[in-house]
């Protein structure tokens, strides 16, 4: 005898292959068993994928209650709000990393434990911890790579030290240490090669 | 020059069933997030700015060494039923699958090599190889990144590396994936604790088609969940570490099985290979079932005259996508049901 697959609540059709299960306070509250298309045309699949985004964003926001009430930011490049990219976890251009910086290293840090690249660089990317400052956020520019190589961008250190400041600042010695260890690392870099 | 119908004629080089510990891991998979500085990321993009990244980047990709037999296929203009053959061969994603506009897939390599363009960042290129061969695969997308970026300059950033539209793929913008096939733990009730110590460790699973999907014919996906703070080949090394321990668990509970019941692992797997031989009806949900117990008797030995890469090529080939590109016509799920019956009785040798 078959076995008799459980079909898609949406459609009736299909097999489900998308079973959501929403729980609060360890009980069920929501049961959900959809095939794969009627689970994209609900936007399930997508929000699934969200929900790790948002969360973290939510939590970030908990943590920074002091400051609440502090304007939104506008990137000037895609025009996206700080309020939208919370809103849809997706950034609009690079520059937004730049522009909701604040943010964007809490959150790299929650995700990934780290908001340091150490890994590969396109060729002629500098490798050494250039500044975060504004502009910098692409490099090579849209006219090459060797060529945008050639503004590579100002003092490393001086760049984490300004993040230090606002660590202690902020009260958040954690990140202040961390802080400390890689201005040491930039610095004797920077003996190391000249 | 190849288009799609090509493609259906034959499988992938990862669905071959070869490769180093190829009776559990399926396949090995890299992908590369990656956009082109100064330009909108797809969240935001316009048509117009989604058909002007298209263009750019199918020109850059054509300087581009990707191997033999290379094809460009525009979504935008692809039929639904195409679309959803290449999702089914892992070539795009759900994602690009259902995207609108400008949008499209480069594949390469006897399709090891995939580059989906305007998914959720404009390119992630995808490399994939059979079997557990993840240096491999690390070395030669590495160098396909390297090629594409001397021809299209990517949005990179001094501190936090490589930008993505979502912040969980930023730094390496490297999501490493391994496909398992991990029957005997499922029976065995084991896998449970094989998931608890991969997400304590930060390593996801997921099922056959990737992010929200069931884990159907006990396959199933791991990869790495952070992308930043450390270097490509750490990452590859850390999936090389963990996976031939779950290889060795695996092959530990069938050896088990195949000991202490044997008779209940040779109903199941008799059961299921005379099921998929002679079944005049069969939903893909029972055909995944069945041939994962296939898959298993045929690794141990129960069914010499199977071969692995039958199997393998089965799980992909019963998909409503390939089912209708074979019969070259839209089908009723009732249609697909039955030619999906017939499909399996040839390649299985069935009546």
């Amino acid at each position: 005898m078959p076995s008799k697959a459980k079909s898609c609540e949406t459609c009736h059709e299909n097999p489900a292959t998308v079973h959501l299960t929403e729980m609060a306070n360890n009980h069920v509250v929501l049961e959900k068993h959809l095939c794969d298309q009627c689970a994209s045309k609900q936007g399930i699949i997508g929000k699934m994928q969200m929900s790790l985004v948002a969360e973290l964003l939510g939590n970030i926001k908990d943590k920074q209650k002091g400051a609440a009430k502090e304007a939104d930011v506008r990137c000037p490049d895609c025009g996206m709000l700080y309020s939208e990219f919370r809103a849809k976890a997706r950034f609009g251009c690079s520059r937004d990393y730049d522009v909701f910086q604040k943010h964007v290293l809490a959150l790299l840090e929650k995700i990934h434990g780290s908001t340091e690249h150490v890994g590969k660089r396109p060729k002629g990317a500098p490798k050494a911890l250039p500044a975060a400052a504004k502009g910098a956020a692409e490099v090579p520019g849209p006219k090459g790579p060797a060529k945008a190589a050639a503004k590579a961008p100002a003092d490393p250190v001086a760049e984490l030290e300004k993040e230090l400041e606002k660590a202690v600042k902020g009260e958040d010695f954690e990140r202040a240490a961390k802080l400390r260890d890689r201005i040491r690392e930039a610095k004797a870099r920077k003996e190391g090669k000249e | 020059m190849i288009n799609i119908d090509d493609l259906a004629g034959k499988t992938g080089e990862w669905l071959r069933g070869t490769g180093p510990d190829s009776d559990i891991v399926v396949s090995s998979r890299i992908r590369l997030a990656r956009n082109v500085a100064g330009r909108p990321f797809l969240t935001v993009a316009s048509h117009k700015a989604k058909a002007e990244l298209e263009a750019q980047i199918r020109e850059g990709l054509e300087g581009v060494n990707l191997g033999k037999g290379r094809l460009y296929v525009a979504l935008k203009d692809t039929s639904p039923v195409d679309r959803q053959f290449l999702m089914e061969r892992h070539l795009i994603s759900r994602d690009l699958l259902n995207a609108e506009g400008d949008r499209g897939v480069a594949i390469a390599k006897e399709e090891s090599v995939a580059i989906m363009v305007n998914e959720e960042d404009h390119l992630r290129i995808q490399v994939m190889r059979s079997g557990l061969q993840l240096e491999e695969a690390w070395r030669e997308i590495d160098r396909i990144d390297d090629e594409i970026a001397a021809k299209l300059p990517y949005a990179f950033h001094a501190l936090h590396g490589y930008l993505t539209a979502c912040p969980t793929n930023a730094g390496t913008g490297m999501r490493i994936s391994v496909l398992l096939h991990l029957p005997a733990l499922v029976m065995t009730r084991q896998i449970d604790k094989v998931f608890q110590a991969l997400s304590r460790i930060n390593f996801s699973v997921r099922g056959l088609y990737g992010e929200g999907t069931q884990a159907s014919g006990n396959f199933y996906q791991i990869s790495n969940q952070a992308t930043l703070g450390k270097p490509e080949i750490a990452l590859v090394q850390s999936l090389s570490d963990v996976v031939p321990e779950i290889v060795r668990f695996e092959r530990h509970c069938r050896e088990k099985l195949a000991k202490e019941q044997r008779t209940a692992l040779e109903d199941r797997v008799y059961r299921a290979c005379g099921t998929l031989k002679y079944a005049r009806s069969i939903s893909s949900e029972e055909t995944m079932e069945l041939l994962s117990a296939v898959r298993l008797g045929s690794q141990l030995s129960l069914l010499p005259e199977i071969k692995p890469g039958t199997v393998n090529e089965l799980f992909v080939t019963t998909q409503p996508g390939h089912l209708q590109k074979q019969e070259g016509r839209p089908l009723s799920p009732q249609e697909r049901d039955l030619a999906r019956a017939g499909l399996i009785r040839g390649r299985l040798g069935g009546r």
